[in-house]
């Protein structure tokens, strides 16, 4: 069982995690027994073997692009608990009390950009729209149906017409979209 | 001298404490022999309950939610199989907690760039909690249970807790653990002996029934060495030995609480070392089926020593654990499929354990002997068993069919939630299952974000969701 991991946790570290992320000292201790139950090899780091242990994550078909983003810049390959809680709490809801630490929607949608963008070139090309889009449908639709889907959606939001939705432009495209609600995640304490 | 009485009164108090430990553990074994129950151990587990009230009525009160859910609560993942049950059902609340943020449905047929949010979001909350991997992980407990290993780092350990919890420590480790180790060991012993005298008699009735009641008497006073305190329920719907019994399967101590209330015949795979021999031995003389690894593997095989033992009517019951491993009791996986094969009825049972008082699952623990250990050093093991009506493959079911229905009768019966995932594929090789699911995911994908529905969607999309989500954001935009 992970649990007897919280004892590695010292209160100077859990007061610093505590402030970048935002989270409680409690959601801290859940998480820190989460990812020492998916660290199997006990390294205090993970793969991305490890995070495709999780079966529906292996199944999701977009897994290969949420463990990639874990993964973005980490050294080595390698992802450590502080990096771990540093992704997850982007995904905190939004609270008009507290000021927002690493949940803001510009962050939550950054995110969700990096889905689409599979080069990390900061845009998204009609090509990248259309691999997404073969991950999330398989082989249910031909390729040339999902091609002008694909093109129909960046025409949608090119808004200079470059050939590429940009982050802004994909800021702005979002502005309608209830972001919080929907790129945030209720985490127990 | 000062020295030697203090060396006498230790010596005394040792004598005492042999004294008394052996008389407890005799007295259980008289008990069980006997099959008289002075209710010692109700009372016992009555005041466990009083102590623990808090937490235990926790638990039941969220089994007994699961309960009264029309059908059991199937998690397989992702978007809107766990949303349209929310919609569908009345209740606000989902019967167990799942950490995310109820989502506006996504506009059918319509791709959007925010098409993919429902679908990332759902991997994201699979990172920090998911069904399948918890479910070989020991159950939460919602308070703890004063046992080291279920103390999940509760913050507020005041020194009166600490006593309390030393004070039990005390009581389990050297009070109860060398009652209950003397009345285990003598009762594997008397397994063993009269294996070997019964496997010397002629064929014949009077073996048959030595055999059933050596067998009954040995578990009986096995379960005594558990502080095992098991409530049968529905016993009209017993096994009979006209058929297979199949239960769910958390831990080796499933066969004990089984074997006390009906003789079974076990199938399992032989092990090596002393395990092998005991199994071996015990094989002579009741009729447990044992196959060695290259057997296991011959399924013609397995069927046909299975049909034999079904069809002699001196043989007992046998006893399956279709899952095939070992699963923490709140979840319910894939059955194999083999020995719903056979033409025979097949008697369902649901075991719950109450983890309350000492976990049953079989997890992480490298070996037998410290799970062993770890229960008995826990307080007591308190399980349910539910008996369930006898029943039969229909004509128009295959073998799948039929089990996945037996496992949902099991799965409601005992308050489990339902998950079609083979436990087998917790090891690496999992890749025919992911395609298998992957596929299924991109098809149903397929459905809400291209083509649109084929069927009108489970309810207006418009039902409000949990008031506990961000206050003032309008949900009549999205």
């Amino acid at each position: 069982m992970g649990n007897r991991a919280t004892i590695m946790l010292d209160k100077k570290e859990l007061e610093q995690i505590g402030k970048e992320s935002g989270f409680t000292p409690n959601q801290i201790v859940r998480l820190y027994s989460r990812f020492t139950s998916l660290d199997k090899d006990n390294s205090g780091t993970l793969s991305r073997a490890d995070f495709l242990r999780i079966p529906e994550l292996a199944i999701n078909p977009l897994g290969d692009r949420i463990v990639h983003s874990f993964f973005k810049n980490t050294p080595d390959d390698r992802v450590n608990f502080r990096k771990f809680v540093e992704i997850l709490s982007v995904f905190r809801p939004i609270q008009k009390t507290k000021e927002a630490v690493l949940n803001t929607r510009e962050n939550k949608l950054r995110f969700a950009f990096q889905m689409y963008d599979l080069n990390d070139d900061e845009k998204v090309s009609v090509a990248e729209i259309l691999t997404v889009l073969q991950m999330m449908v398989g082989v249910n639709i031909p390729d040339d149906q999902l091609q002008s889907i694909a093109e129909r959606t960046l025409l949608e939001n090119d808004e200079d017409g470059d050939g590429f939705i940009t982050l802004q432009e994909f800021f702005t495209a979002m502005e309608e979209s209830d972001v919080d609600n929907r790129l945030s995640l209720r985490f127990l304490s | 001298m000062p020295a030697t009485t203090a060396g006498g009164v230790l010596l005394d108090i040792l004598k005492y404490y042999a004294i008394f430990e052996s008389a407890c553990a005799l007295f259980l074994i008289i008990e069980g022999v006997l099959n008289i129950n002075l209710g010692v151990r109700s009372t016992y587990v009555k005041l466990l309950k009083k102590l623990f009230q808090f937490g235990s009525r926790r638990i039941e009160k969220k089994r007994a939610k699961i309960e009264k859910t029309q059908q059991p609560t199937k998690v397989w993942t992702a978007l809107a199989t766990s949303k349209t049950h929310v919609l569908e059902s009345d209740e606000e609340e989902k019967p167990f907690d799942v950490p995310f943020i109820d989502l506006p449905p996504v506009t059918p047929g319509d791709f959007r760039l925010n098409s993919i949010f429902p679908v990332v979001m759902s991997g994201m909350k699979d990172i920090i909690e998911d069904e399948v991997t918890k479910a070989f992980d020991a159950e939460e407990l919602p308070a703890w249970n004063m046992l080291t290993r279920t103390n999940k780092g509760y913050q507020h350990i005041s020194w009166r807790l600490s006593l309390i919890w030393f004070l039990g420590f005390f009581f389990r480790h050297f009070i109860l653990f060398p009652i209950r180790f003397m009345v285990a060991i003598f009762g594997i012993l008397m397994l063993l002996m009269t294996a070997m005298v019964i496997a010397r008699l002629p064929e014949g009735n009077f073996k048959v029934s030595l055999s059933r009641y050596s067998n009954t008497v040995t578990f009986r006073i096995l379960a005594r060495a558990l502080s095992l305190h098991a409530t049968y329920h529905d016993r009209e719907n017993i096994a009979k030995r006209d058929g297979i019994c199949v239960a769910n399967h958390t831990s080796p101590i499933d066969v004990v609480v089984l074997s006390c209330d009906n003789v079974c015949s076990f199938v399992g795979q032989l092990h090596g070392g002393p395990f092998g021999f005991l199994q071996r031995e015990i094989a002579k003389a009741f009729a447990h089926i044992w196959f060695d690894r290259a057997e296991s593997k011959d399924r013609a095989l397995v069927t046909k020593r299975m049909q034999e033992h079904v069809s002699d009517p001196t043989k007992p019951t046998i006893l399956i654990f279709p899952e095939g491993a070992c699963i923490n009791n709140t979840v319910i996986m894939m059955f194999k499929k083999g020995s719903f094969e056979l033409d025979c009825p097949i008697y369902p049972v649901a075991i719950r354990y109450n983890p309350m008082f000492g976990d049953a699952f079989w997890g992480h623990q490298p070996s037998m002997p410290a799970h062993v250990y770890d229960m008995i050093t826990s307080w007591a093991i308190v399980c349910d068993v539910w008996y369930l009506p006898a029943m039969t493959r229909e004509a128009n079911e295959d073998a799948t069919q039929f089990a996945n229905r037996v496992r949902l009768a099991i799965a409601k019966k005992g308050g489990m939630i339902d998950i079609d995932w083979d436990p087998r594929f917790q090891a690496e090789s999992k890749k025919p299952e992911e395609s298998r699911w992957r596929k299924q995911q991109q098809k149903m994908l397929t459905e809400k974000l291209i083509t649109g529905p084929k069927y009108p969607p489970a309810a207006a999309p418009t039902a409000p969701p949990p008031p506990s989500t961000v206050p003032e954001t309008e949900h009549n935009r999205s």
